[in-house]
């Protein structure tokens, strides 16, 4: 069943007014997203920075408001629910942001910030509470004692441990993972990586798992999503990506891993040149043009539509076949 | 390798004394690095990478303090230079590319202003010829219109962009090392892959030898020759790039390869390492990896182990190493 799906979604943020033409400039931030997640399933967001990721990932968990399209959650539409179900909604779909620091109140205790959720929805009594924010604490790996310490007490890594806890407090459905590993260190990366798919089997949960770092995706994700400047340019189960990715652009992401196998070094790498455009005027046709190497005529003036090829696989490119 | 050593560091420490004791951040660091060679000094944050850069040409600021060890360079120790001494070499024989662009460009200098000055302060020629040799690096690091890059300001240009003026002022002096610290981690994997190629590139044609520090296995596997894997101020392995990632024998660098995802490897279960990193305070006198180790011996709680060749070239800081091959490590 899907739990939650999001249709031709459409952010634009506001960048001011032109410098000459005094045209309106608008960052097309996430432009006609249409993508689903099923019940229980992790899927991977990849691209680079500004792409758009984390707006997809805001207006989903409905800390922003989309400017156009539909978000479904289970199969209810919540595009434009009212604050009170916006209020419920907030039980069901839970974020953990990248900054594990700014994301906690340095003034309040673990235990406060676990319990916070709880106490808002009403759930147990103060002393129920503070054993639910115990067991959630052993659940993510740390010590029940904890409950009493403060967020600078911790390092990057329990304090992303915290986050996961409160995040887990209301048992959501889904999780939106922003980056949740990039700011810590390797060692401290897979622990965290292991304890998100340990609780995902445990609670039964579904992540939208974003991220730049596609080997950390593929190691996640069910199906992996790849978003190049506001749009979903390719769609497909996550242990076909390194084998069976179409796009250009999917390509060149999976060329610009250095990977530590050895047997890989001797390949010709395809370099992605030039920066990633911004989104304030993205080119025409497929946005994908000015850096992909087998760009043709109608790629320049068409944009390509996202096509189901096979079962599962989406691609967005005129090239696909 | 018979190339000439243009690098030699014998028994480096260095240590910051702070109110709580003695922080040993680098104990015993010892290495060589040949022309047009690559080292990659690989391992979790803290444990003393970038500190072994620093107390290389003198940059480690009191309370920290150089206690022991050579750095031989051109048949001179830095480390008993003085400071105009060694700023003559800092830039123009040995330069620096740090993590953060943003923080070591002047950003309220042009480009050109900063990159000017720094060849004019090294060589004699007119503002001229300094002026068309910035163009000419800007243009070889892949900057587009190099000439009106000339008079943009850091802020203006991209996370990308800034890491390439910082490489193109690195080489203008053409430097005989180059010592890049975690050049690429703040930015996009797309321009990553621009970068090294660059990195990569220079190196061919300057034959500088580059001493790269960095977390990411990938990135050394990618640039570097060799590779040295530091653990709680010391080099627990060292020896080339297929030694350390087909032949790992210290039990941590097993740990770390296996803690990676990697992409060919797909849904292969993580397995972290276990516990933290050992706090540098008062650091006792045993083997620091003992805790997190999964085949300790109890000579491991009394003596510390020395790097002793398991290989050609391969050295290992442990009680227990044998060389094991990959398979067993993925098994």
């Amino acid at each position: 069943m899907k739990l939650l799906q999001t249709k031709n979604l459409v952010k634009y943020y506001s960048a001011g007014w032109g410098l000459f033409n005094r045209a309106y400039l608008q960052v097309h931030a996430v432009d006609g997203v249409t993508i689903s997640i099923e019940k229980g399933e992790t899927l991977g967001l990849v691209g680079e920075s500004g792409c758009g990721k984390s707006t997809l990932g805001r207006l989903i968990a409905r800390l922003e408001n989309p400017d156009a399209g539909n978000i479904f959650y289970e199969n209810k539409d919540i595009t434009n629910c009212s604050g009170a179900e916006r209020r419920l909604l907030r039980k069901k779909i839970q974020i953990i942001f990248q900054d594990s620091y700014s994301s906690l109140d340095p003034r309040q205790t673990v235990g406060g910030i676990i319990m916070e959720p709880l106490a808002n929805f009403g759930v147990g009594d103060r002393q129920q509470r503070k054993e639910m924010a115990a067991e959630l604490l052993q659940k993510v790996g740390l010590e029940p004692l904890h409950i009493s310490r403060y967020p600078h007490e911790f390092s990057g890594g329990q304090r992303q441990r915290i986050n996961i806890a409160r995040a887990l407090a209301l048992t959501p459905d889904l999780i939106i993972c922003d980056e949740p590993v990039s700011s810590l260190d390797v060692s401290i990366r897979a622990q965290i990586l292991n304890l998100l798919k340990q609780l995902k089997d445990e609670f039964g949960l579904a992540y939208l798992f974003i991220s730049h770092d596609l080997a950390a995706v593929s190691y996640m994700a069910d199906r992996i999503a790849v978003m190049y400047l506001g749009k979903i340019v390719e769609v497909l189960d996550a242990d076909d990506f390194a084998t069976h990715s179409y796009h250009p652009y999917s390509w060149a992401l999976l060329d610009a891993i250095p990977d530590p196998d050895l047997h890989r070094k001797g390949q010709e790498k395809q370099i992605l040149y030039g920066e990633p455009p911004s989104g304030v005027n993205p080119p025409k046709g497929c946005r994908f043009h000015p850096r992909c190497q087998r760009a043709t005529a109608i790629c320049r003036e068409q944009e390509p539509e996202l096509k189901e090829v096979e079962k599962g696989h989406l691609i967005s490119c005129h090239l696909a076949v | 390798m018979t190339c000439e050593t243009v690098l030699e560091v014998n028994n480096l420490s260095t240590c910051f004394r702070t109110r709580h004791g003695e922080v040993r951040a680098v104990s015993g660091v010892s290495f060589k690095l040949a022309a047009g060679q690559t080292l990659g000094l690989v391992g979790e944050s803290g444990c003393g990478k970038t500190v072994t850069a620093l107390s290389l040409v003198g940059l480690v600021d009191p309370p920290g303090e150089v206690y022991a060890g050579e750095v031989l360079f051109g048949g001179q120790n830095l480390l008993e230079l003085n400071k105009k001494q060694l700023r003559e070499i800092r830039g123009q024989e040995i330069a620096f590319v740090f993590q953060d662009p943003l923080t070591s460009l002047n950003p309220v200098l042009s480009v050109g202003t900063q990159m000017i000055e720094t060849i004019l302060a090294h060589r004699k020629m007119s503002r001229e010829m300094a002026r068309q040799r910035a163009v000419e690096l800007l243009g070889s690091v892949g900057l587009p219109d190099p000439e009106k890059m000339l008079h943009r300001y850091p802020f203006q240009l991209s996370g990308g962009m800034r890491q390439r003026v910082m490489i193109a002022m690195a080489f203008s002096l053409q430097p005989r090392i180059l010592i890049a610290d975690e050049p690429t981690t703040a930015l996009d994997v797309t321009v990553q892959a621009q970068i090294l190629n660059e990195m990569k590139r220079l190196k061919r044609e300057f034959g500088t030898a580059i001493i790269l520090i960095t977390h990411d296995l990938g990135v050394v596997a990618e640039l570097a020759d060799i590779v040295a894997v530091m653990y709680a101020g010391s080099i627990v392995e060292m020896g080339s790039i297929a030694d350390i990632f087909i032949n790992p024998a210290h039990p941590y660098t097993q740990a770390l390869l296996r803690s990676v995802p990697r992409l060919s490897h797909g849904n292969i279960h993580l397995e972290p390492v276990k516990g933290q990193p050992p706090s540098l305070l008062n650091l006792p006198d045993r083997c620091a990896f003992l805790p997190r180790c999964p085949q300790s011996k109890p000579v491991c709680a009394v003596e510390k182990p020395q790097l002793q060749e398991v290989g050609s070239n391969h050295k290992v800081a442990c009680h227990c190493a044998v060389p094991v091959l990959q398979e067993a490590v993925f098994a």
